[in-house]
């Protein structure tokens, strides 16, 4: 029987390795490869049977129609402003309380933990129920105010979360120092701990800001116009009944995968920990 | 002057805590109480005669209600065949990821469905998968595996198929993230010890790697079974539950009581049962990945 070298051996796994990624290359990028060239084609092309790959004249208009015809950019406007003031709201709340809960021992902040506990256990699809009817009766249904509450709702715990998790890793020697230099709690928070706790601050951030951005269920059931909806109930709103404009929804589509895709380029770093740490720490 | 300062900041701690927590507490037990209160309800929206107590009456008539239990039933599909059909594919590629060089290319390349949100993916695989156009019916038929374009959304079955294909690529990132953080804390001396017990690389993963995992696994596992029982974008984006009512999962169902029919009792008692049956799932998912885990 042939026996494989270790040197031959350890060949064979580096190439079913790369075999399996390559696999997973193509499943992973062909389905956005199609929407981008779905997005480039003329109304005709769509139903041309077969698809065409390449052959014919790109339509690069495709993408000054979806903003001059379907008003686009109100989407994106809105979930710009719903992902980003939801993100800093949740950051202000969240890392004073995941700092105090790491370092004091004090009652009040353990009970408030089984608040984060209880709060990511709830599906949004149940939570959702009474916050349509508590939101109609105020006022906050379909409005850009009423979505960036309900959107900080969903990830200020898990910022809490992870961030005592990245708290509880820094030694407390460090601190211990300063204050014994005489800095009061305030200032070895913002001064030293902070500082010491930035990768876990920025991959907090980066998530929190991609959930925002992508969330569907709670911004769908909580709004229904250009007002307030953001980019995935924007691109669904494009699909009717009688007629979907296929060329148009993958382009607005592929402007909306975009921005993550660019943060996920830039901090891929930040975002392995942050996802691992909020997982593991569930 | 010692002692006012300790006192500051004392209060300074628990003003840490405060803003966030009364946050937290007042978007969790607000809508919660005012969500069993909903739930003990009838005629909610009925604009001259004030809701009326029916107790129970709500639980009754979701769990005697067919539709109820044909969207369960959808929904425990949609959850396991994600989550284990979708585990070996993802155990592989972690596996793969910890084994080559040029990781973090590959990391960006396998997050790259996580980035992206995940409505908008649902709707790139409804596009392939459309029955006159779509790519996927011209390769199948290319290849020769289909003689003629088929309609992949128009049968429970089939659909359901496509529909946990679709989420398997959507969520295979972040189990690949922690799977892969649980091989990197494998104690890399077990390889050779492994190796020289004349162990083949079946054996080293069903010996050395496995047992290593299994908690890791217990975590991937039971997260993501907690994520898509509650999940609706995929299915609503590619078949709306369609055909008919035949793939509506109970997020769908909720959805459809509380905007369409305007059923809130009967919205808010499902929400319920819900959660209930997501603790089922885990617990009993949590038992048989790690029967003697202790929390």
């Amino acid at each position: 029987m042939w026996r494989p070298s270790k040197e031959q051996r350890s060949n064979i796994r580096q190439t079913v390795s790369l075999l399996i990624l390559g696999f997973t290359l193509i499943w992973t990028i062909f389905p956005i490869f199609w929407a981008g060239v779905t997005s480039l084609k003329p109304r005709a092309e769509l139903t041309t049977y077969p698809p065409k790959f390449f052959n014919f004249a790109p339509q690069w208009h495709n993408y000054i129609d979806i903003f001059t015809e379907l008003n686009f950019w109100a989407f994106i406007r809105n979930g710009l402003i719903a992902a980003s003031g939801s993100t800093l709201i949740a950051l202000f709340l969240g890392l004073p309380h995941s700092y105090a809960v790491s370092r004091f021992e004090n009652k009040w902040g353990n009970i408030s933990l089984y608040g984060v506990i209880a709060a990511r256990m709830i599906p949004p699809v149940t939570i959702a129920v009474p916050f349509y009817l508590i939101f109609n009766r105020i006022g906050l249904v379909d409005t850009k105010i009423g979505i960036t509450l309900i959107l900080t709702f969903l990830f200020e715990p898990y910022v809490v979360w992870v961030m005592k998790g990245f708290f509880d890793s820094i030694p407390e020697e460090i601190e211990e120092c300063a204050r014994v230099d005489g800095a009061s709690k305030l200032q070895s928070f913002t001064r030293i701990m902070l500082p010491l706790a930035g990768p876990g601050l920025g991959s907090a951030t980066i998530i929190a800001w991609i959930m925002g951005w992508n969330e569907f269920i709670l911004v769908f059931i909580l709004s229904f116009s250009e007002q307030s909806q953001t980019v995935p109930i924007g691109v669904l709103s494009f699909m009717m009944d009688q007629y979907t404009p296929w060329n148009w929804m993958m382009a607005a589509a592929i402007v909306g995968i975009v921005p993550t895709l660019i943060i996920l380029l830039i901090f891929q770093r930040f975002l392995v920990r942050g996802l691992a740490e909020g997982a593991l720490k569930q | 002057m010692r002692e006012f300062r300790e006192k500051i900041e004392n209060v300074f701690e628990y003003l840490m805590t405060l803003p966030s927590s009364i946050f937290i507490l007042v978007m969790v037990l607000v809508p919660a109480s005012y969500l069993l209160y909903l739930s003990g309800y009838q005629d909610t929206f009925n604009p001259i005669n004030p809701p009326t107590f029916v107790g129970l009456q709500n639980f009754i008539n979701v769990s005697t209600d067919p539709v109820f239990w044909h969207q369960m039933g959808n929904t425990f599909i949609y959850v396991l065949g994600t989550v284990w059909i979708g585990l070996v594919l993802q155990m592989l590629i972690a596996i793969a990821l910890n084994d080559v060089q040029f990781g973090r290319f590959w990391q960006i390349i396998v997050l790259i469905p996580w980035a992206i949100p995940y409505v908008l993916s649902a709707t790139f695989w409804k596009w392939m998968l459309n029955s006159q156009v779509g790519v996927i019916n011209f390769i199948l038929v290319k290849i020769g595996i289909l003689s003629e374009p088929i309609l992949f959304l128009g049968d429970r079955w089939l659909a359901m198929a496509f529909i946990i294909l679709t989420e398997i690529w959507i969520q295979t990132p972040l189990s690949v993230v922690i799977l892969l953080g649980g091989l990197k804390s494998i104690p890399q001396n077990m390889y050779p010890a492994a190796k020289m017990d004349g162990a083949n690389f079946f054996e080293q993963f069903r010996y050395v790697t496995l047992p290593y995992m299994r908690s890791t696994i217990m975590v991937t596992v039971s997260l993501q079974s907690m994520f898509l029982m509650r999940k609706m974008g995929t299915v609503f984006a590619m078949t709306k539950g369609g055909p008919g009512n035949q793939t509506e999962v109970i997020s769908i169902g909720i959805y459809n009581n509380l905007i369409n029919y305007g059923n809130v009792g009967y919205a808010s008692a499902a929400g319920i049962l819900l959660v209930v049956f997501t603790m089922i799932l885990v617990v009993v998912t949590t038992k048989i990945v790690q029967p003697n885990f202790e929390k």
